[in-house]
């Protein structure tokens, strides 16, 4: 999920448009304090917006019943990041499901 | 990069969203399936009641019960295999994060495909064991239990059983009959002082 931080950031109004970025070293991807999770942290290459991103485990079929579950340990690589500043980007399609500007990117998951 | 890359990011975020309802998309399917299984055992059941069991020969009767806990296991694997693939593994859990989600769901695929293959092994396996545990209720001979009880007196003792006659000169008494220890006991006719039938045998 992704939280903005107002006072920080310097968004750019950019129109929306789809673009995609390789592998960004300027994010900094740290274990979450409780260990369920990491938080990714950074600014939009596109829009500048900053964005602090909380990845947590969950069940990717569905979300279970039983008590203890068997958490499937993530091996270290690239992973993907849409840009979701949740600020009006001009065309900006329905269809897209994150609220950005429209900028993909990449960042390394030790 | 690659622009699925993009898509997959977005499902798993959604899916971040979504726990809630998954769940119980889960745990109805699950008690779906379950209430399946209590039926399809009740059915078994009736399909092979006990009572044109109870007249075979003792170890025919356990041969039949082998036959359908095997069955029934076999059955309940299959069961909680299609259960499994259709519902999905209630106690998964991923990194919610594009790449995470693309390599789980590929693997699921392949789980489901195979688990779909070995539930329809083991129905035919259990559906087959439960075939056999009928015909061998229908076609093996009934226990001579309906035959009389008879108490045979002789000069050695006495002996009680069903009897036969096929030996010329004897009469065949099987002791302790019904049991895994019966004897047949082979008793000159004339040595015989009495021959009578009795309700039951001691
Ligand atoms: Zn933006
Ligand atoms: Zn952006």
């Amino acid at each position: 999920m992704t939280q903005r931080k107002g006072p920080i950031e310097n968004h750019r109004a950019v129109p929306w448009a789809p673009t995609e970025f390789g592998l960004l070293e300027t994010f900094s991807v740290m274990t979450d304090p409780e260990g369920t999770g990491y938080v990714v942290e950074g600014s939009c290459p596109t829009c500048g917006a900053h964005l602090k991103i909380d990845w947590h485990f969950g069940n990717p079929g569905y979300k279970g019943v039983t008590v203890s579950p068997d958490v499937v340990r993530p091996k270290a690589g690239p992973r993907t990041i849409n840009c979701d500043c949740g600020h009006d980007h001009a065309g900006r399609p329905g269809s897209a499901y994150d609220d950005g500007c429209g900028a993909s990117w990449k960042v390394m998951l030790p | 990069m690659n622009s699925d890359d993009r898509r997959w990011a977005e499902r798993a975020r959604e899916l971040g969203f979504n726990q809630l309802e998954v769940a119980r998309r889960q745990a109805e399917a699950w008690r779906n399936g379950l209430t399946g299984v209590t039926a399809l055992l009740g059915t078994v059941f009736i399909v092979k009641g006990r009572d044109d069991v109870t007249e075979l020969a003792w170890w025919l009767q356990w041969w039949i019960a082998f036959l359908l806990v095997v069955a029934f296991a076999s059955l309940i694997r299959a069961i909680f295999l299609a259960l499994g693939a259709a519902a999905g593994e209630t106690n998964e859990r991923i990194l919610l994060t594009g790449e995470d989600l693309r390599e789980w769901t590929e693997g699921e695929v392949d789980r489901v495909g195979r688990d779909i293959g070995a539930a329809k092994r083991w129905t035919i396996a259990g559906m087959a064991l439960i075939a056999m545990a009928l015909l061998t209720a229908w076609l093996s001979p009934t226990a001579e239990t309906t035959r009389p009880m008879m108490r045979v007196d002789f000069e050695g003792g006495v002996a009680c059983g069903p009897v036969t006659f096929e030996r010329a000169g004897y009469i065949g008494v099987t002791s302790k009959y019904g049991s895994p220890v019966d004897t047949k006991l082979w008793v000159p006719v004339d040595k015989v002082s009495l021959l009578r039938e009795v309700p039951s045998c001691p």
